[in-house]
């Protein structure tokens, strides 16, 4: 395969994956937003914080309504991190991989496109934020569905896949980074059910949660799920799993620096780690997890400029 | 409730309106009424069809089909709007059919007309007998810019130049077809061709079951036949890639649609590079060898060492590699010399020269202004006449006489007068149009076809071709650019 082609595969993957979180996470925190409650300044907070765009609103949110700072997070084509944006770099990295993914799963890529596109984003939104989003995933989960099927188990899927995981580890990383400091401050009672289930709504992880535990919302669980669970997708230790099989796959093992750097990262996990969960010891781990994921894009980049090749 | 109008009565009364041009053939047939009123035979059976049908009925045939182009991302971007514009070429779901017969001679005059170019390039590049017979002046050849003196003397798998062309003919009587003009250097619009064949069979099966259209989905398969037969000698599973200047470029849908239906690689420049004496792609397992590119980027931008040092586009040392025929271009470097407007008025004289055969398919009397009868003939006579740039293309850097203001007129007559030889000119013609629908209901609209004519093993064309149709009315300019659409073209089998 093209390295180019490889390259937009990998980032095809990185940007469908970042419109997922990004509209699990406004719908989240919109639906928690409504929750009678004094921590909707908290919710909008985290949400730009974990975008990386909480210098937007400096005046606060008292001013804003809530549509607006969605419309900003779902459709400002001047946001680099809006759902929008990501969108389009999706699609223009879909439509430079030619003939590697399907008609098919272009024509839902481009559909989920025209869609969103048409909706003018300095008016209210005509069918509703919530129903909006709702639609969005679906697309972009029939867009996964047909690339499942129609590609083989062949390297294009293992570089979407790569980018996948990879974008899923860092999104997971910094909502824990985010969210983790409120989850604990309340941990017992109704506001502990709340913080717990937000966060698990923006990590897609509710079902699961309640497939694995029976004894009801706890916030420590919570985080041993997103965190240490080998077999949820949701979870970091699996998302690292993946990354470990692709990028070995991906480089024939030959690739030293990329092994090293995965086995850094994925090690720690089978060294039972963290033991307790506590603010002292799992914050300073996540933000240096969030540095060794951006040094692994790093080394994938660097993979990209052909040093492979002449 | 009103009755729906009968859409077709309206097109017929309108079939009447005539051209507004004046001079040579002001009066153009169409395409489905003859002049005694009756329905021509290749569309009786399709106006028996679509008789019956209301406004509303093909309405949505016409939403049906934009949403699928839509969909599938079939647009082009307009030169001078910002890079991130995507238009949708306008289609029209009233096919043009031509009949077989009519197809027979077609394809005939193309596979010769075709035939003599490449020999015409063939010769220049070589022992020049057509200059030194004196029947093409010999300026018209070394002091053209698109002469390439790189590829003098260089032999070309089978002496073959150009592997794909786009010949734009009129039609404009019952059995005559002009050429228009030759596109030999990259011609575009084959793959609307094809999504307009897929679509039409989409909105109206029932025209496809009752009776037999010859069909062109094998298109891209001929293509690549023709890009393998013409790989560097002994390469006995030659790798063939479609090479583009990158999602920005206006062609870039049909680039990826010709590179997905053939399953080759669509490359751009930055992924190809030249080691030794052969090209390599970049992939993630290495170097791989390109033996065939087909190229959709300009001579000038294809290799910086040699045309266009400024060109980021090129693949340096493509050229070295090219000249050793380690590689084969497609189309050779050097064709644009043969289809200037300048040169068209040469064509039939190649093909009496090289085959000795008398020409099929007939030119469109031209004047060349470098000639100063012509030209004082066509300074006045500027309001009949269309004039172009001997080297424009795309609609662009023409004046249609008859349509144009005083003052538009007087501008050309001054880029006339400052470089002669830069300017053709030709009748207005009488394009012949075709039953179109519009906004308000079935109208007709001048056409033209570009069918594209494959070399390589042998000369291969898949029957019709891109018709293009001018969407406003009275218009003659069907370049796409320049609001133009497309028909599906169906040629019928017997």
């Amino acid at each position: 395969m093209l390295l180019r082609v490889a390259e937009h595969l990998y980032w095809m993957g990185r940007y469908i994956e970042r419109v997922e979180n990004t509209s699990r996470a406004a719908a989240g925190t919109y639906y928690s937003s409504l929750l009678p409650s004094d921590c909707a300044f908290e919710e909008w907070d985290s949400l730009l914080t974990t975008l990386g765009q909480r210098n937007r609103f400096p005046e606060g949110f008292q001013a804003v309504s809530a549509e607006e700072i969605l419309r900003f997070v779902i459709l400002d084509p001047e946001n680099p991190s809006s759902i929008l944006s990501s969108l389009r770099a999706a699609r223009e990295n879909g439509r430079a991989t030619c003939g590697t993914i399907s008609l098919d799963a272009w024509e839902s890529l481009n559909s989920i496109w025209i869609d969103l596109s048409g909706i003018d984003p300095s008016r209210p939104v005509p069918d509703g934020i919530l129903p909006t989003l709702s639609r969005l995933r679906e697309g972009t989960r029939l867009f996964r569905g047909v690339n499942q099927t129609d590609l083989f188990r062949d390297e294009a899927s293992q570089w979407i896949g790569l980018g996948t995981h990879l974008e899923r580890a860092d999104f997971l990383a910094r909502i824990l980074g985010t969210r983790f400091q409120p989850l604990l401050k309340n941990i017992k009672g109704d506001s502990a059910y709340y913080t717990s289930m937000a966060l698990l709504r923006w990590a897609g992880a509710v079902e699961t949660y309640r497939k694995l535990y029976h004894n009801g919302i706890d916030p420590h669980q919570v985080v041993e799920l997103l965190v240490l669970n080998e077999e949820a997708a949701c979870s970091l230790h699996s998302c690292l799993d993946q990354i470990l099989g692709l990028s070995i796959e991906i480089s024939d093992g030959e690739d030293r620096v990329l092994r090293d750097l995965v086995g850094g990262l994925h090690g720690p996990f089978h060294e039972k780690w963290p033991f307790r969960i506590s603010r002292e010891e799992l914050i300073p781990r996540l933000s240096a997890f969030s540095n060794d994921i951006n040094r692994l894009s790093g080394r994938i980049a660097h993979y990209f400029q052909g040093a492979v090749c002449v | 409730m009103r009755p729906e109008p009968n859409i077709l009565f309206e097109g017929r009364i309108k079939a009447s309106v005539r051209s507004r041009g004046s001079g040579w053939a002001a009066l153009p047939m169409d395409e489905m009424n003859a002049p005694d009123g009756t329905i021509r035979k290749p569309y009786s059976m399709f106006y028996d069809g679509i008789r019956g049908m209301t406004f509303a009925q093909l309405n949505l045939k016409r939403g049906e089909a934009a949403r699928y182009f839509h969909r599938q991302g079939i647009t082009f971007s307009v030169y001078g709007e910002s890079a991130a514009t995507e238009r949708l070429i306008p289609f029209d779901i009233i096919p043009r059919i031509i009949s077989s017969e009519q197809w027979r001679t077609l394809e005939s005059g193309l596979q010769q007309r075709v035939c003599a170019l490449n020999a015409f390039l063939h010769d220049i590049y070589h022992r020049q007998e057509i200059l030194r017979s004196g029947r093409i002046p010999s300026e018209m050849i070394f002091c053209n810019p698109q002469y390439r003196v790189e590829m003098h003397g260089i032999d070309v798998p089978r002496d073959l130049y150009i592997h794909i062309a786009g010949v734009d003919l009129v039609h404009t009587g019952d059995n005559d077809y002009y050429v228009l003009e030759d596109n030999l250097r990259t011609p575009s619009g084959v793959s609307y061709m094809l999504a307009n064949r897929r679509i039409s069979m989409r909105l109206f099966p029932e025209f496809f079951e009752r009776q037999p259209v010859a069909p062109v989905e094998h298109y891209p398969n001929l293509l690549l036949d023709t890009l393998r037969s013409v790989a560097p000698e002994g390469v006995r599973d030659p790798r063939a890639v479609l090479l583009t200047p990158g999602p920005y470029n206006s062609a870039y849908f049909e680039h990826t649609f010709l590179a997905r239906q053939m399953g080759i690689d669509l490359v751009e420049p930055q992924d190809l590079f030249v080691r030794g004496h052969a090209v390599y792609m970049r992939t993630t397992k290495g170097a791989v060898r390109v033996h065939v590119i087909y190229r959709r980027i300009d001579d000038e931008f294809l290799d910086p060492l040699v045309f266009n040092p400024d060109s980021i586009l090129g693949v340096p040392g493509l050229l070295s590699v090219y000249r050793a025929g380690e590689v084969n271009l497609i189309n050779a470097v050097g064709t644009g010399v043969a289809d200037d407007k300048a040169m068209y008025i040469y064509v039939p004289e190649m093909i009496r020269f090289y085959l000795g055969e008398e020409p099929i398919l007939k030119n469109v009397p031209t004047y060349a202004l470098r000639n100063p009868e012509d030209r004082a003939y066509v300074l006045n006579h500027l309001n009949e006449l269309v004039v172009k740039e001997v080297h424009g293309s795309g609609g662009y850097g023409m004046l249609v006489g008859p349509a144009s203001t005083s003052k538009e007129r007087e501008e050309f007559r001054l880029r006339i007068l400052r470089h002669p030889g830069n300017y053709i000119a030709q009748p207005t013609l009488a394009l012949s149009t075709c039953p179109t629908f519009v906004e308000t209901g079935i109208a007709p609209r001048h056409i033209d076809l570009r069918p594209f004519v494959l070399s390589g093993r042998a000369i291969q064309i898949v029957p019709g071709g891109l018709t293009r149709v001018a969407l406003r009315e009275n218009s003659l300019v069907v370049n796409s650019s320049q609001g133009g659409g497309t028909k599906d073209t169906w040629v019928l089998e017997n």
